[in-house]
């Protein structure tokens, strides 16, 4: 038993390494199409930097990119400020946790694309707001709002609670002990939350199709690129390229705080 | 700081009931409405419904579902193991925090641009397909690797494995060690420790990943669209014709249903789970 | 096994030269040991003296660098997992587990060893019974107070019928009362039931009372290995003496073979009694607890078995005591 049991494990563990390693071959292949002479025809070749140069001439994703640049921040801070106080509060709740977590949680429960149309004809019909810059806000901070409070949790969970009583009962006022005590040992979890808030505003789609109006967001412009089969494909491997290898590096800065907090 | 506290929370989940779980309610609702042309009519009705039924739409639903559960399942299977070794048993330290950057970066890429060039790799002129011929696995080009349901398959399993393995290894990161000690102390080897100890104690981490596994893989519009081929219809797919044909009765109803179907599931996944701990 | 046939002074463990390292800490620096069937040994020292790793070297939980032998009933334990060790822990910390009952806690063992379910949940009450926890069997482990969750903890290693039981700090969290309740109840179960116990401690009291030998450690080594009158009277280093003499002086318990609660029972209403100036001073077994003097043949006959420096010390008995 223990011996197959192993086997299957092992076996298993090597599929996951694989399917982390597929996460990463269309990364890749990207990253080489978009140094090659002819990205379209899906294979690399007669090494150029041609379209990186043309990526940086042409326009079109340029207003794409700050707005959704401006959007994510706006809803990173979003995050992090509605994240932080409920988090803290985790640990102190007698009741409603659960009901709480599940009013948080249940968003999550229903497919992007199902809640776009469903927050964008409620909103619309409902509460008279028009589509733009603000509903995207909003319909992302309801996607990454429990992501930020999960990664704050993760934290508070392991922060010993008696550490702000010792500076209480040390005489800290309440400010000194959030400011000296608090923040630095929720640092990852703030650090964390903004970067999920960020990210996954940045590269939100399914929702921003309905809730976008006339607004264009960068994961917008390359899905309309690409669905259209349009010449900017070869701009967008590059710009994609380089989004992945900065997310790569946020990922590292996140994975590297989170584990000295929590490993 | 207290007082502030007290009336910033109950505005706040005001708040987020009214943008985030009316639109659910909203839904309901809606989908029960009866529709004339463009607008809709305070009178009720199943229309929605028989039209979800007239043009095969449970039939997508399901066929999504199914396959939803199908990337679930074979997440949850390699990143239990994964996930574990990430917690528990990774030797060195640098190749687990490798690991843990490859798993958080995929949140943050472009799902288009990714997909795309997914594509292009299945494609019948392809990497792979170049490959296999290479090595003589077939004489032609597979056909069935791009737009199939394999290669819906394949395009979700990679960018949703990470929803599954953060939170069973945050869970499994939060249990004792001494408790799988203590397992091992009482004479259970690796099969019943993990069946008896790490299991039922990694369980809200095993549920959060399939909810954050199964769900968006159902609701994702950008994989059929690129890798689908457009050979059968998928829910996102039925849920944006819908919208753009502006019936939004059917289309309220059809997510309704997609809700149902999922409360469903969780409700006997709870069952399931509250069974499985009795015994 | 034949626990029976078995004769006493047979060596059930033996281990010797074991060596463990934590990253640069050494916590284990060449130690050997001996437990004999049927005695109940203990662990003395200082926090940090390596206690707690010897155990765990002893369960299967560390795998030390070095062990040139490690044996437990004659079989080499070296390359044997913690699971297929014929030993049951009780944790400093208990490592109860909270998605079970205390009921299902304490049938694990059983569980993973395929017995039917009414069978172990027989023996699981019969074991919970015995340590007077029977109503608590459908108890969650955050229901229970903190000596309940002890005995729990200890049902659950005695209801494998472990070859050695391995208790690390076991009366650590209990107060006073407990803690005197406890010791019976172990000592009681290890001449009942013929068990093998090693426990570990850092209370000089709790050694001197309830042991057949104790082994002294210090910074990971093992310093004084003997009967509890040994080390306490015969101290081998500076370090034994300081540790064995300093603070409260100990107030020897009669071991008699009456049941050992009321052996506590005496020490404890002992120390209610005002201390005799004349006799504070004086060393041990000066300050021996009349009533127990008066009662405890046994005892007296073992000292008299033994070498004559001891003997020495019995005479003086009388003399100190006689005024009191
Ligand atoms: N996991 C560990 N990592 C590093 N050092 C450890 C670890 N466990 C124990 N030690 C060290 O080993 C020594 C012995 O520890 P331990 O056996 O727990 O002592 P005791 O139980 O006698 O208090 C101590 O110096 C302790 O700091
Ligand atoms: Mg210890």
């Amino acid at each position: 038993m223990d011996a197959a049991f192993r086997a299957a494990a092992r076996l298993l563990l090597a599929a996951g390494f694989g399917i982390t390693a597929l996460i990463y071959a269309p990364v890749a292949w990207l990253a080489l199409l978009s140094v090659s002479a002819d990205p379209l025809s899906g294979w690399p070749g007669g090494f150029t930097t041609s379209w990186y140069a043309s990526l940086s001439a042409s326009l079109g994703w340029r207003a794409p990119m700050l707005r959704s640049l401006g959007i994510a921040g706006i809803v990173a801070i979003l995050c992090v400020l509605a994240a932080v106080p409920p988090a803290r509060a985790w640990p102190r709740m007698r009741r409603g946790r659960v009901s709480f977590a599940a009013l948080i949680l249940l968003p999550l429960g229903v497919p992007g694309i199902v809640l776009g149309l469903l927050v964008f004809t409620t909103w619309r019909v409902l509460f008279g707001v028009h589509m733009g810059a603000w509903s995207l806000v909003l319909s992302h901070f309801i996607w990454a709002y429990p992501f930020a409070l999960i990664s704050m949790l993760v934290v508070t969970l392991r922060t010993d609670p008696s550490l702000a009583e010792a500076a209480r009962d040390l005489g800290a006022p309440p400010l000194r002990v959030l400011c000296d005590i608090e923040l630095p040992a929720l640092m990852p979890g703030i650090v964390g939350a903004g970067l999920f808030g960020f990210l996954l505003s940045f590269t939100e789609l399914p929702r921003s199709i309905f809730t976008g109006g006339q607004v264009q967001t960068l994961p917008l412009y390359s899905f309309a690129q690409a669905s259209a089969h349009s010449s900017q494909i070869k701009l967008i491997f590059c710009l994609n390229t380089l989004i992945s290898l900065a997310s790569l590096a946020a990922a590292a800065v996140l994975v590297v705080l989170l584990r000295r907090r929590t490993a | 700081m207290r007082r502030l506290a007290g009336s910033a929370a109950p505005l706040f989940l005001c708040l987020w009931v009214c943008l985030a779980i009316v639109p659910l309610a909203v839904g309901a609702a809606v989908s029960v409405l009866q529709r004339r042309g463009l607008h809709v009519v305070w009178s009720l009705t199943p229309a929605g419904y028989g039209e979800l039924a007239e043009s095969g739409r449970f039939g997508v639903v399901l066929h999504t579902a199914l396959l939803a559960g199908l990337v679930s399942l074979v997440c949850l299977a390699a990143g239990l193991p994964l996930a574990v070794w990430l917690a528990r048993s990774a030797k060195s330290a640098v190749l687990a925090n490798i690991v843990w950057i490859c798993l958080t970066a995929p949140f943050f890429l472009d799902p288009a641009a990714r997909t795309l060039s997914l594509r292009l790799m299945l494609g019948a002129h392809g990497v792979v397909n170049a490959g296999l011929l290479a090595l003589h696995v077939t004489r032609a080009p597979l056909d069935w690797l791009l737009f199939s349901d394999f290669a819906v398959f394949i395009g979700l399993v990679g960018p949703y494995f990470p929803n599954m393995v953060w939170p069973i290894t945050l869970s499994v990161l939060l249990i004792d060690k001494a408790l799988l000690e203590a397992s091992a102390d009482l004479g259970a080897g690796p099969w019943h420790s993990f069946r008896f100890t790490l299991l039922p104690l990694a369980m809200p981490g095993i549920i959060a990943g399939l909810v954050m596994t199964a769900i968006p893989a159902l609701g994702d519009g950008v994989v059929p669209a690129l890798l689908g081929g457009g050979r059968r219809e998928y829910l996102a797919d039925a849920v944006t014709s819908l919208s753009t044909s502006m019936n939004y009765t059917a289309a309220a109803a059809l997510a309704t249903v997609v809700m149902a179907v999922l409360c469903g599931l969780c409700l006997s996944g709870w069952l399931a789970w509250r069974r499985l701990s009795k015994s | 096994m034949t626990s029976a046939a078995r004769l006493r002074d047979a060596a059930l463990l033996h281990a010797k030269n074991i060596c463990l390292a934590h990253g640069t800490v050494a916590a284990l620096d060449g130690v050997s040991l001996d437990v004999r069937a049927g005695e109940l040994l203990t662990i003395l020292g200082p926090s940090g003296s390596g206690k707690t790793s010897l155990l765990r070297v002893l369960a299967g939980l560390e795998t030390p660098q070095t062990a040139d032998a490690l044996t437990i009933d004659g079989a080499d334990m070296r390359a044997v997992p913690a699971h297929l060790r014929p030993t049951a822990t009780v944790f400093q910390h208990y490592a109860l587990f909270p998605h079970l009952t205390a009921g299902a806690n304490v049938e694990y063992g059983l569980r993973v060893r395929g017995v039917p379910r009414a069978a172990r949940r027989a023996q699981a009450e019969r074991a919970l019974a015995l340590l007077r926890l029977a109503d608590k069997y459908d108890r969650r482990i955050d229901q229970l107070s903190g000596g309940e969750r002890q005995r729990v903890a200890f049902a659950r290693a005695l209801v494998t019928r472990p070859l050695l039981l391995l208790l690390d700090e076991p009366m650590g969290a209990l107060d006073e009362r407990l803690r005197a309740t406890l010791e019976a109840d172990i000592r009681a179960l290890q001449q009942s039931q013929g068990m093998t116990i090693v426990q570990v401690t850092h209370s000089r009291d709790e050694a001197l009372s309830m042991s057949d030998r104790i082994v002294v450690m210090h910074a990971g080594r093992v310093v004084q290995t003997g009967a509890p009158e040994d080390i306490f009277e015969r101290p081998s280093t500076r370090f034994v003496a300081a540790f064995m003499g300093g603070g409260e002086p100990h107030r020897w318990p009669h071991r008699a073979d009456r049941p050992a609660w009321r052996a506590h029972r005496l020490r404890r209403a002992d120390l209610r009694r005002p201390v005799d100036r004349r006799t504070a001073a004086a060393p041990w077994p000066a300050r021996l607890p009349r009533r127990a003097r008066g009662s405890c043949p046994a005892w007296r006959g073992r000292l008299r078995r033994q070498s004559a420096g001891r003997r020495r010390a019995h005479a003086e008995l009388p003399r100190h005591h006689a005024p009191d």
